[in-house]
């Protein structure tokens, strides 16, 4: 068993394809989506938001004071004479007064448009206190009587808990399909592979037992799978120790912590191990049964779409809402389990059911896949 | 019966396939021979005739439809475990992993039949010495050529140098010096008390090569025996002669 599985391992850590999906692809995903995120939502914020826009207002009938605000908030009056039938880009929005109604028009579909818009908006309400404001100077009215109460609002959760809000999210969903990926190819290149290249006769000439042979494959299979999500957090830990407070910087004050605790990962670590070997055993299996790369990829490619389905449920609003059963449905068990633990808010009834579904998967998954190996119509297709 | 604990033993095997197009195929329809222990027994046949499958079932990578095969004396149904023990196999053309280099391949499957590591790494050397082949042998196979590939194939049944030897076409595609090496290789063997069974294509190599020869043709063995016997009973010389003759019997001309 011991120089089976160092075989295997040999083997597969020079497929090119598995060192790829298991090394390189978890380890720069992260750092690509948040340094993409936080760039672009950086850039396209500021941008817009201290750029000039130009809006339409007629020659007449709005008061200099609206005007003089208007210009204060960064808009550029361009005047006109009749009612616009459509705005342009360069001009995405228009004010216009009919007595005491003001029309704020825009394009709603523009990005400009908005932004022209809300500062329309607020232009409008500080005139509109202004106009409340002096009236009641007028009656003789204390202007305090505008603000009766006072609102002020204070965020108490950890920066580990809003950290692993938007960790958990994102983590269990993409854990799960790396895990997948990486998988596959190692299972392809170790099966059908092996039938290529026509080593597989030797190996079952050879090796005493067909089940170790088996055993071996998926083991090494898992190790990669397990692997693999090592790398992805390794690759997120790095990202937000860079990159984190780029991004959430202003909404969670002093940066993001990443909120890992030894517990955590324990707790995280033994789901992952079971779902590592129900996911080899599965693709083992599949693709020993495939007679080329072709019909193996054929096959699995489709079942990566039955992983995402289910992984992508934690990703929903109301994904965390359903009942006890979500914990016994494969695949998204497990990164339902990885966003209660990653949220700090891990249920001891969904972590047993999830771990002990988990572990019966596995169980299922790796006797089906020893099974199917021992038979000579499954490895010798025509 | 009593069978032999040395040797192979075939009695009366069949392997039929079921085959989506063809539907059942009679590979191996009913095939018997024994092959000794300081031995070399040859399959001939036409393609197709059923070789490989024969060497496939003895090997253990298939199961018999019907019939016994017994290698050292073991049932390779019922202990399949223990012929694996006692047999090396060569399944043809590839079967190297060209990721693995010679060396790594040779000590890997020295591990797997049970033997030392350090004394399969001593020995792996002093065969790679023999075959030429030291200066490839940390090469990944993928990057050798055919002959070297063959060459590491044998090398690694010549390091666990089991009991019984199966080898399917040794010599497919090697030049004459390389099926030279590799011929010496086998008959060392069989001077070592080895039990070899062999398949080929080339008359040449099983007249050098076996003591007995069994020509196969859809399943079937025609005729077998040493080169005198099979002279005597068809009446002509040469092995080509005699080969085309036993085929013939069975497959008209269209
Ligand atoms: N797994 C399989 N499924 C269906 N048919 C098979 C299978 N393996 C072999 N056959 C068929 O069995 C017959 C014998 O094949 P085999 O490979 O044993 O011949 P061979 O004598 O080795 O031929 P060659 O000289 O070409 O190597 C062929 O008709 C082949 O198509
Ligand atoms: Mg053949």
């Amino acid at each position: 068993m011991k120089a089976l599985f160092r075989k295997e391992l040999l083997d597969v850590l020079r497929d090119r394809r598995t060192l790829f999906s298991m090394i390189v692809v978890p380890l720069v995903a992260f750092p690509a989506i948040i340094g993409g995120a936080s760039f672009f939502a950086k850039r396209g914020i500021t941008k817009i938001q201290s750029e000039t826009l130009r809006i339409f207002v007629p020659a007449q009938g709005i008061p200099e004071e609206v005007r003089q605000l208007l210009e204060e908030a960064n808009l550029q009056l361009v005047p006109l004479n009749t009612l616009p039938d459509t705005l342009t880009a360069s001009v995405p929005a228009a004010l216009i007064r009919e007595g005491n109604r003001y029309r704020i028009l825009y394009d709603g579909a523009s990005e400009k448009g908005q932004e022209a818009r809300r500062r329309i908006r607020e232009v409008l309400q500080k005139h509109k206190e202004i106009v409340i404001r002096r009236q009641l100077e007028d009656l003789g009215v204390p202007p305090e009587i505008l603000s009766p109460l006072q609102v002020q609002e204070e965020n108490l959760a950890s920066k580990e808990r809003m950290g692993g809000m938007v960790v958990g999210m994102f983590l269990g969903y993409i854990l799960v399909i790396f895990m997948f990926t990486s998988a596959m190819y190692a299972a392809m290149d170790l099966t059908v592979g092996e039938k290529e290249r026509r080593t597989l006769e030797v190996l079952l000439s050879a090796a005493p037992y067909r089940r170790n042979v088996v055993m071996a494959k998926i083991s090494v299979v898992t190790l990669v799978a397990v692997v693999t999500s090592i790398i992805l957090v390794i690759g997120w830990i790095l990202s937000m120790l860079y990159m984190g407070a780029g991004l959430f910087g202003e909404e969670i004050p002093g940066g993001m912590t990443l909120g890992l605790s030894a517990q955590q990962g324990l707790l995280s670590f033994l789901v992952l191990l079971p779902f590592a070997v129900f996911v080899a055993s599965v693709e083992v299996a599949i693709a020993s049964f495939a007679r080329s790369y072709r019909e193996a990829q054929s096959y699995l490619s489709p079942l990566m779409i039955l992983v995402i389905l289910p992984a992508m449920v934690t990703l929903m609003p109301g994904g965390s809402d359903l009942g006890w059963w979500k914990s016994l449905v494969p695949v998204l068990n497990v990164s339902d389990i990885f966003r209660q633990i990653l949220q700090d808010r891990l249920s001891m009834l969904s972590y047993g059911l999830t771990l002990g579904s988990s572990l019966l998967y596995a169980a299922v998954a790796l006797g089906i896949a020893v099974f199917l190996f021992q038979r000579e119509e499954i490895l010798f297709r025509e | 019966m009593t069978v032999p604990t040395e040797g192979v033993v075939v009695q009366d095997l069949k392997k039929y396939f079921l085959d989506r197009k063809r539907g059942l195929v009679k590979a191996v329809d009913g095939v018997s021979f024994e092959a000794r222990p300081g031995e070399i027994f040859a399959l001939l046949g036409p393609n197709g005739a059923g070789k490989t499958t024969c060497l496939r079932v003895i090997a253990t990578v298939l199961k018999p439809t019907a019939g016994q095969v017994f290698v050292q004396g073991w049932n390779v149904t019922q202990h399949p475990d223990q012929v694996r023990r006692v047999l090396g196999f060569h399944p043809g053309d590839a079967g190297v992993y060209h990721r693995l280099t010679p060396y790594e391949m040779v000590t890997v499957f020295a591990e797997l039949a049970g033997h030392d590591r350090r004394e399969a790494q001593k020995k792996a050397w002093e065969i790679f010495d023999q075959l030429g082949l030291t200066e490839v042998a940390k090469t990944p196979m993928g990057k050798l050529s055919t002959g070297q590939r063959q060459k590491s194939a044998i090398a690694r049944i010549m390091v666990v140098d089991p009991p019984v030897w199966v080898l399917d076409e040794p010599a497919l595609g090697l030049d004459v010096p390389t099926t030279q090496e590799v011929e010496q290789a086998i008959l060392d063997a069989k001077q070592r008390g080895r039990t070899v069974i062999l398949s080929t294509h080339t008359m040449e190599q099983a007249e050098y090569l076996a003591d007995r020869i069994a020509v196969m043709d859809r399943g079937t063995i025609q005729a077998m025996g040493t080169m005198e016997d099979l002279r005597r009973s068809t009446h002509k010389t040469r092995l080509r002669e005699i080969f085309l003759s036993l085929i013939k019997l069975e497959a008209p001309a269209p």
